[in-house]
């Protein structure tokens, strides 16, 4: 069933928008640590994951700084950098698969038009996707790691909006990141919908300029009919 | 018996499996103290059963054909669920029958969402031998580190099975749940469970069944938040470690046959 409002295309972020990237990032580096067992002295299992788990701040972290922090905290490990980041290279391995994820995406596709617009490398975000249940869902693929443009950059969202044919305001963002997804599509003309928590929307409630709040992408059916 | 009939299409139905649990140590474990979270499940402990199957495959077969673990008095004891079967003396009325080749796609029919997270190989849907089970259920799950190598696969197999609540809690709140879960910990190997131990013992079966157990409020507490659920806790077959020279399973022998079985109610939180 085609809605009412006049929007024609859906732009979605990945990580933690329709992955669950956090769920993924803690089971692959409890179980990195458990493979290094012997490389993080005197210090407890617990804290070491917890104190990795802040620097990569949900992903937010550059990942050349993390692997570099992280080799620096931990000089055990006695790895190189480029060890490092083939073995971080497996998270896409403990991503979920998205059922119900992928059953809206299908009902969706039916109305809209749809593309990913995502930072990170390639290989990696695909195979997420894949992983996920999600990449033969997609055929218009925007990352920052193959076209050389990061969000918050208007020009990724343009380029995608180009590639759709669809004007800024028949769009959508969705994502949850304030800063790359939605002051980015925001500047380009974009309408917006965030996924954030109840918690965190209460803590960033003078910060939130998205259009719409949800606490989970399973609610977006539900209130894309609002976006006129 | 409770009337399966009133049950189907009214409660969510949680379905676990704890994969090579042995009777005996189930008893044990729980009269000891050990399993605690298992003991406010099971006020009256473990029923003992005979399981159809030997090792998991057959087992998880019959159970999803309806034929749940045996109780262990002779004689004819009605069914939970059952699949049409011409002759069965098992169904009763209270039992709860489907016109399907299986359990799992007679709850399909009647509205429930499906949903497996595996544990041993016989559900890492890395063959199409391990596909059979998942293949079953509208969504399954599975990851290495829900399998029987992992010491956490537990804590893993229970943070899947929330992310699947919570998603339906999200997507359809009305629809019911029929969730299953088979959990890996008790397998072989389970000496990791014990200090020190460098084999697997009946210590350290027990063990891991006091690490399982630690695991289960979460999950519960999900549950509860939902309603009242229909819960079946059983093992699919016990094992041996050296009882009468055997060691293992896919044999028969009373600690593989005796199994713990326990089939209730659970009431859910009220939301008055």
């Amino acid at each position: 069933m085609k809605h009412a409002n006049q929007i024609k295309a859906l732009l979605f972020d990945i990580d933690n928008t329709l992955v669950n990237r956090d769920y993924a990032f803690t089971m692959y580096i409890k179980d990195f640590v458990k493979r290094n067992q012997n490389s993080f002295g005197s210090k407890c299992y617990d804290s070491v994951i917890e104190e990795i788990l802040q620097i990569d701040d949900r992903g937010r972290f550059d990942r050349s700084l993390f692997i570099e922090k992280i080799l620096g905290m931990f000089p055990g490990l006695n790895m190189s950098k480029e060890e490092f980041w083939a073995d971080h290279k497996t998270l896409p391995d403990f991503v979920r698969n998205e059922y119900e994820v992928q059953e809206m995406i299908k009902r969706l596709k039916e109305d809209y038009n749809l593309a990913i617009v995502s930072n990170g490398s390639g290989d990696m975000q695909r195979m997420k996707m894949r992983y996920a249940g999600l990449e033969s869902l997609f055929t218009e693929y925007f990352i920052s790691g193959e076209i050389g443009i990061e969000k918050p950059d208007s020009k990724i969202f343009t380029i995608a909006l180009d590639s759709l044919k669809c004007l800024p305001e028949d769009a959508v963002m969705i994502g949850d990141d304030m800063d790359r997804d939605i002051l980015g599509a925001k500047k380009t003309g974009i309408k917006t919908i965030m996924i954030s928590s109840a918690e965190n929307r209460r803590k960033n409630a003078d910060k939130n300029i998205a259009d719409i709040v949800i606490d989970n992408i399973l609610e977006l059916e539900k209130v894309l009919p609002c976006l006129i | 018996m409770f009337n399966m009939n009133e049950i189907v299409g009214k409660n969510d139905i949680l379905f676990i499996t704890f994969d090579t649990l042995r009777y005996d140590v189930a008893i044990n474990e729980m009269e000891s103290g050990r399993t605690p979270n298992l003991k406010k499940l099971l006020p009256d402990s473990w029923e003992k059963r005979h399981s159809p199957g030997n090792f998991t495959y057959a087992s998880h077969h019959a159970f999803f054909a309806g034929f749940l673990p045996t109780p262990v008095n002779p004689g004819i004891h009605d069914r939970l669920f059952a699949v049409s079967f011409p002759g069965s003396e098992s169904i009763s009325p209270n039992t709860c029958v489907f016109k399907t080749s299986s359990i799992v796609s007679g709850l399909a029919g009647e509205g429930y969402h499906t949903a497996c997270v595996g544990g041993v190989g016989f559900f890492n849907k890395m063959s199409p031998l391990g596909s059979v089970f998942p293949d079953m259920f509208h969504e399954s799950h599975w990851h290495r580190s829900y399998g029987v190598t992992d010491p956490d696969s537990t804590e893993n197999q229970v943070k899947c099975a929330l992310d699947i609540i919570e998603k339906r809690n999200h997507s359809n709140p009305e629809q019911k749940l029929f969730l299953f879960i088979n959990i890996s910990a008790l397998h072989q190997p389970n000496c990791f469970y014990l200090d020190n131990a460098k084999k697997d013992t009946l210590e350290s079966h027990g063990a891991a069944l006091g690490y399982v157990d630690s695991k289960l409020p979460e999950l519960v507490s999900a549950f509860e938040n939902r309603g009242d659920t229909f819960m079946i806790l059983s093992s699919d077959h016990g094992t041996t470690y050296g009882e009468d020279g055997y060691t293992g399973h896919r044999l028969s022998h009373e600690n593989v046959w005796d199994v713990p079985f326990a089939s209730f109610l659970h009431k859910g939180n009220s939301h008055d």
